[in-house]
């Protein structure tokens, strides 16, 4: 069995080639552990992320296949148009059931937390969105270690991914990505020494109970009953992440560090909420509750349930089913209205969003999952008719107003975070929001003992709670209310007993002797009545209504309200007079008397008190008086009917005002209503705009790893630009029709090709070569698969050319065209013929040559009657012309100097005396041909004066001289002057030299030679033409 | 090719197994009307340019009971000497003063004379389409030379 090791899940969208780069470049090639990478992908789209990430990496980046085996120092990439699962250690590749998978990395996550539990960890990197933020709550819940890339230094391109992870405060690391492999590589090690830690049994237990004093001492919590392998995994994870090695390290750390504290008692209850989680507890609720909120309500109700501290919204949901299938089944049309609040707004978003990865969904029944969810992929999304019942919003439990009138309350994941002031505080709000007899529905492991007053308990066990019933039922809320709070400063309730015999006492006085009064706000609306307000109060028709205006009687209205208004502007008591009260058969006057009641923080009541006047002094009038006030009293009755009337004005106005009032109110009600409706409108926009936000990442992963792709395409194309124009071989690619599809500069020499000239077969452009075959040996080479090689002329024979027809092999071993090179081997085919031209030369010249020694063979052999004589002579003759070869080759057959061949030749008879022999002539140059000619023929004349003419006698001496003449062309004239020699008559024959010289001359060399027998000695001049040589 | 074509004749046996020894016949003077040219009367062009080789090849002709025309050195010579002069026969070095002598071949293969080449090439060096004409390599035997005449201008008899 291997050793087990981690298995990394990465998730990253728009943003995160970049981050998976920096990743891969600082991990070591061999960390220990296996990568699987889950990015978003576009349908239809294979990921470039294996070729981009193996320039970053050792490790081998595959893209992952069904079944396959993760195995240490690998990287497996998602590929397109699949879900990526993981069970017993191997990757599970899945089509996509339909269009794109939403929240891929959540799904692979939870599949990676349950399969590899803590040997499971998942980095969430740059993204919009929050997919990833659900898996890693599994990962957590495992026991597994979670990482997300913090927004600092080379922070995320897009943070909400990242964001909405750590605000979940389930990531353990929130770290720069470069920092990660040294994060990972610390965690690997420490497992193995964690495992030898925890086997020490005594001195670990020893230690784990000092641990739970701890946080019992600083949470209020006691974990010593929390399960014992739970909790160390729990710690040792911690340990983990700090790097930690021994658990009294740790809890030496723990006592130091208070916010270490936090976060493991954080851990321990590990914040995860689950559908339907604590079956039990649910069950409860729908047996006992559920029934209850439908009592005696009608299709125009409502059932209003609000879930604070609601997280990421699967408590929602399992109350808006439960609510759902209670409706139904007691076929009620009753409205549901749910009312879901947290301050974290990245839970709220992934609550909004309504999806749950399958793996979080197994609390749910399998009819429920039919009934209310829809399957996309492998995540479940919440039905529409369930979603409409919730409305999501930000609200603070504790610094917020509370919501009211609710039948419902559910708050189970909230309370156990907050120490006991915060909690003494939060349980009588809810006592306000609930409607009379509404229920609360707690979390396993919190309690409202403290508050007995205000909750009973219905289920203790499932704490499952209902309100009090209060008879004077003034809600005590806290002072930390600042806006328009009611605050708590009258009648604090003290529920049933306490009542001192003092408070009896003034209750008494206050009921039977003092005048009706009322408390009002500074609106005007009644919160006490006090007895005997009949007489000033009444009933107004219609819904009941607090407004005291609305309830005062005729003539009350007027004076009321200008005396509150200037209770409330002035902040004194106003008082008015003589207040007449219309009704009935007489009228009455009353003092009508409005002051502030003043608070330690607020002051926004106002007492109202309606005292009776004695009837003023009465209209009769003593008749004695009569007579003499019948002017005043003209003029009073005048006056008190212009008051009458103008108090008239007054009421009627202050009815149409009052209208005025009323209308405003209803419309006011109309916007309270628009404004749920623009909510939810508000809702579903939030909706598109997460869809549009996923498209988004995927096209910006896309771009970038385009963009990467196409510097390296850009930077290919220019190396191969390059290549071509520097390479002096003609070279043309084709393709299997003989489309040209390329060709280097060079090919321009050989073709008539112009760049516009790509695309149109080979066969339509001319050449200049000697290949009519060219087609077929293309079409030859497609079959054999083997290059063919041939020279190649051009017709002209100007140029020839080595020709290589190649197969043109693709990435995927298929033949897709042909490659034509053309090598100009032009100088070495001239070089080859020019050596053919001088060996067949030369092979001439030495048969020649052969030839001519037969022939002096011949003739000297027979003009002479000695052997001896005749041997020497030819042996003579043979040095002499091996002589005139060796100067002819000595210059490679080019030009040989004419004094050099005389000279070669008269040189051996200068002995001693330098003025026998003379010399005497220009430079000359001669071909081959003429210089072998006068070679030999100066060979002749030197040994015949050797032996017959003057060089034979003492005095003679010889002269040898030449010129060159212009006359109709070059001749060169040579004379050969013999001297002093022994007198010698023309011979009856011409000798054999003589005849060849003449021979040799006129025939050989087209020119004339004469031939004279001087008294002095032999005189010889020759005339050669030169220009015909 | 050419409309007047050497033809390879019958072997004769040498002295030595010479490959470049090749036997064709030129063709002889047109049949009927023609004097049988009898051994004295036969009359051999000489083109040869080095003096030495024609001289012998002149006394070895002249021994071997030919009549010597020329030797003529240059190739407008020998066209000359062929317009001018009745041949039976002829001796061509191939190449002459530098030129190749074919222009010659080809008047004397018009005119129905018998060739020899006589030669410093190898047969292959030669165009195609006097590469089966009769050639003697140098240097040659004196029988060799005659024999091959005789047979060139034997053949054309027939």
């Amino acid at each position: 069995m291997d050793k087990p090791f981690p298995i990394v899940g990465v998730g990253a969208s728009a943003g995160g080639v970049e981050a998976l780069e920096y990743l891969f470049k600082a991990m070591p090639p061999e960390p220990g552990m296996a990568f699987v990478i889950i990015t978003h992908l576009a349908p239809g789209r294979e990921s470039m992320l294996p070729e981009i990430l193996a320039r970053d990496t050792r490790m081998p980046v595959l893209i992952a296949e069904n079944d396959q085996a993760v195995r240490p120092n690998h990287v497996y990439v998602v590929p397109a148009d699949a879900v990526l699962g993981i069970a017993k250690g191997r990757l599970g590749v899945r089509a996509h059931a339909d269009g794109r998978e939403r929240t891929p990395i959540d799904s692979f996550f939870a599949a990676l937390a349950e399969d590899q539990g803590e040997y499971a960890i998942g980095i969430v990197l740059s993204g919009a969105g929050s997919d990833g933020t659900l898996g890693i709550k599994a990962i957590k819940e495992h026991g597994g270690l979670t990482m997300a890339q913090a927004t600092d230094h080379s922070g995320p391109r897009h943070s909400s991914m990242p964001e909405s992870a750590i605000a979940s405060g389930l990531v353990d690391l929130a770290v720069p990505v470069e920092t990660m492999p040294a994060q990972l590589a610390g965690y690997v090690r420490s497992f193995d020494i964690l495992d030898k830690e925890v086997d020490k049994d005594d001195q670990a237990e020893i230690t784990r109970k000092a641990i739970c004093a701890i946080l019992l001492d600083q949470t209020g919590h006691d974990f010593s009953g929390y399960k014992t392998r739970t909790f160390y995994r729990r710690i040792e994870r911690r340990m983990q992440v700090l790097q930690i090695h021994s658990l009294e390290a740790y809890a030496d750390r723990l006592r130091q560090d208070g916010g270490e504290v936090n976060t493991l008692f954080r851990d321990l209850l590990i914040g995860v909420t689950n559908f339907f989680r604590d079956t039990k507890a649910f069950e409860a609720l729908e047996q006992l509750v559920m029934p209850r909120l439908f009592e005696g309500k009608g299709a125009s109700d409502t059932i209003r349930v609000w879930v604070p501290g609601c997280a990421t919204g699967e408590e929602v949901y399992s109350l808006a089913v439960m609510l759902r299938e209670q409706s139904e089944q007691s076929r009620s049309r009753v409205k549901v209205q749910i009312f879901a609040t947290d301050i974290d707004e990245a839970a709220l978003s992934v609550a909004r969003a309504g999806r749950y990865p399958d793996t979080l969904l197994q609390g749910v029944s399998k009819e429920r999952l039919e009934r209310f969810f829809t399957s996309e992929g492998t995540s479940y999304v919440i039905n529409k008719p369930i979603r409409d019942m919730c409305v999501f919003s930000s609200h603070s439990v504790v610094r917020d107003p509370p919501f009211s009138r609710m039948d419902l309350i559910s708050c189970r994941n909230l309370l156990i975070y907050l120490n006991s002031e915060l909690q003494n505080h939060v349980i009588p709000v809810f006592h306000y929001a609930l409607k009379p007899n509404g229920f609360l529905f707690l979390g396993t492991s919190e309690n409202i003992t403290q508050h007995g007053d205000l909750f009973t308990s219905i289920d203790k066990k499932n704490r499952v709670f209902q309100r009090r019933e209060d008879g004077a039922a003034m809600p005590h809320l806290p002072v930390l209310f600042r806006r328009h709070g009611i605050t708590g400063g009258l009648a604090e309730t003290k529920g049933p007993t306490g009542r001192s015999l003092r408070q009896s006492i003034e209750a008494r006085v206050l009921e039977r002797y003092a005048p009706a009064h009322v408390v009002v706000t500074r609106e005007g609306d009644v919160i006490n009545y006090s007895a005997g307000t009949g007489k000033y109060l009444e009933a107004p028709p219609g819904r009941p209504n607090r407004a005291l205006m609305a309830m005062a009687r005729r003539g009350l209205r007027l004076p009321l309200r200008s005396a509150l208004h200037e209770a409330v502007e002035a902040q004194r008591t106003a008082v008015r007079d003589n207040v007449e009260l219309e009704g009935g058969d007489k009228s009455e006057f009353i003092r009508i008397t409005v002051e502030p009641l003043h608070d330690d923080d607020n002051e926004s009541l106002y007492l109202v008190v309606f005292s009776d006047l004695r009837a003023p002094a009465a209209h009769e009038e003593a008749p004695a008086k009569q007579r003499k006030g019948k002017a005043r009293d003209a003029n009073l009755e005048q006056l008190e009917r212009e008051l009458r009337e103008t108090r008239e004005r007054l009421q009627s106005m202050a009815e149409e005002y009052e209208t005025a009032i009323e209308e405003l109110k209803s419309s006011n009600e109309e916007m309270v209503s628009v404004n749920e409706e623009l909510q939810s409108t508000n809702e579903e926009l939030e909706t598109s705009k997460e869809e549009l936000q996923s498209v988004n990442e995927e096209l910006q992963t896309v771009n970038h790893e385009l963009t990467v792709k196409i510097d390296e395409l850009d930077r290919a194309n220019s190396d191969l630009k390059n290549l071509y124009e520097s390479t002096e071989i003609a070279t043309i690619f084709l393709d299997r029709e003989l489309i040209i599809r390329s060709f280097t500069p060079a090919v321009t020499r050989i073709f008539n090709l112009i760049p516009g000239d790509r695309g149109r077969p080979l066969t339509d452009i001319a050449h200049h070569l000697d290949y009519a075959e060219l087609p077929q040996d293309i079409q030859q080479i497609f079959g054999t698969r083997q290059p063919l090689e041939r020279r190649i002329n051009r017709r002209d024979g100007a140029a020839h050319y080595i020709v290589r027809a190649l197969p043109y092999w693709t990435g995927s071993g298929k033949v897709e065209g042909a490659v034509l090179t053309f090598s100009d081997v032009t100088g070495l085919a001239q070089a080859e013929e020019q050596q053919r031209v001088l060996v067949a030369e030369l092979n001439h010249r030495v048969k020649n040559m052969l030839t001519v020694i037969v022939s002096i063979a011949t003739q000297t052999l027979k003009n002479s009657d000695e052997m001896d004589a005749a041997r020497e002579a030819f042996l003579d003759r043979l040095h002499a012309m091996a002589r005139s070869y060796e100067l002819v080759s000595r210059d490679q057959w080019s030009e040989v100097s004419l004094v050099d061949v005389v000279r070669q030749e008269v040189e051996p008879y200068r002995t001693g005396r330098d003025d026998r022999v003379v010399i005497d002539g220009p430079a000359v140059s001669l071909k081959p041909k003429l210089a072998l000619s006068l070679g030999m023929i100066v060979h002749e004349l030197g040994t015949n004066s050797v032996k017959y003419g003057s060089l034979s006698a003492a005095g003679g001496s010889l002269e040898v001289s030449w010129a060159i003449e212009r006359r109709s062309g070059e001749s060169l004239v040579f004379d050969w002057v013999e001297r002093g020699g022994p007198p010698v008559g023309k011979p009856p024959r011409h000798g054999f030299g003589l005849t060849l010289i003449e021979r040799e001359v006129s025939h050989g060399l087209g020119g004339k030679a004469k031939i004279e027998f001087e008294d002095g000695g032999l005189r010889v001049n020759l005339r050669i033409p030169l220009d015909s040589q | 090719m050419k409309a007047l074509s050497c033809q390879p004749s019958s072997s004769v046996p040498q002295k030595k197994s010479d490959p470049n020894i090749g036997l064709a016949a030129g063709q002889a003077s047109a049949g009927i009307g023609r004097r049988r040219a009898r051994r004295a009367d036969r009359r051999v062009l000489i083109v040869e340019d080095e003096a030495m080789i024609a001289g012998l090849i002149e006394s070895i002709l002249g021994k071997g009971g030919w009549s010597v025309v020329g030797p003529v050195a240059t190739v407008e010579r020998a066209l000359e000497t062929i317009d001018r002069e009745r041949l039976d026969a002829a001796l061509l070095d191939v190449r002459v003063n530098g030129r190749d002598v074919y222009a010659v071949a080809d008047v004397l293969m018009r005119r129905r004379i018998p060739f020899v080449f006589v030669s410093g090439f190898a047969r292959k060096q030669m165009p195609p389409g006097y590469r089966d004409c009769a050639h003697i390599a140098k240097p040659f035997t004196p029988q060799a030379i005659l024999a091959l005449l005789d047979d060139v201008v034997g053949r054309g008899r027939r």
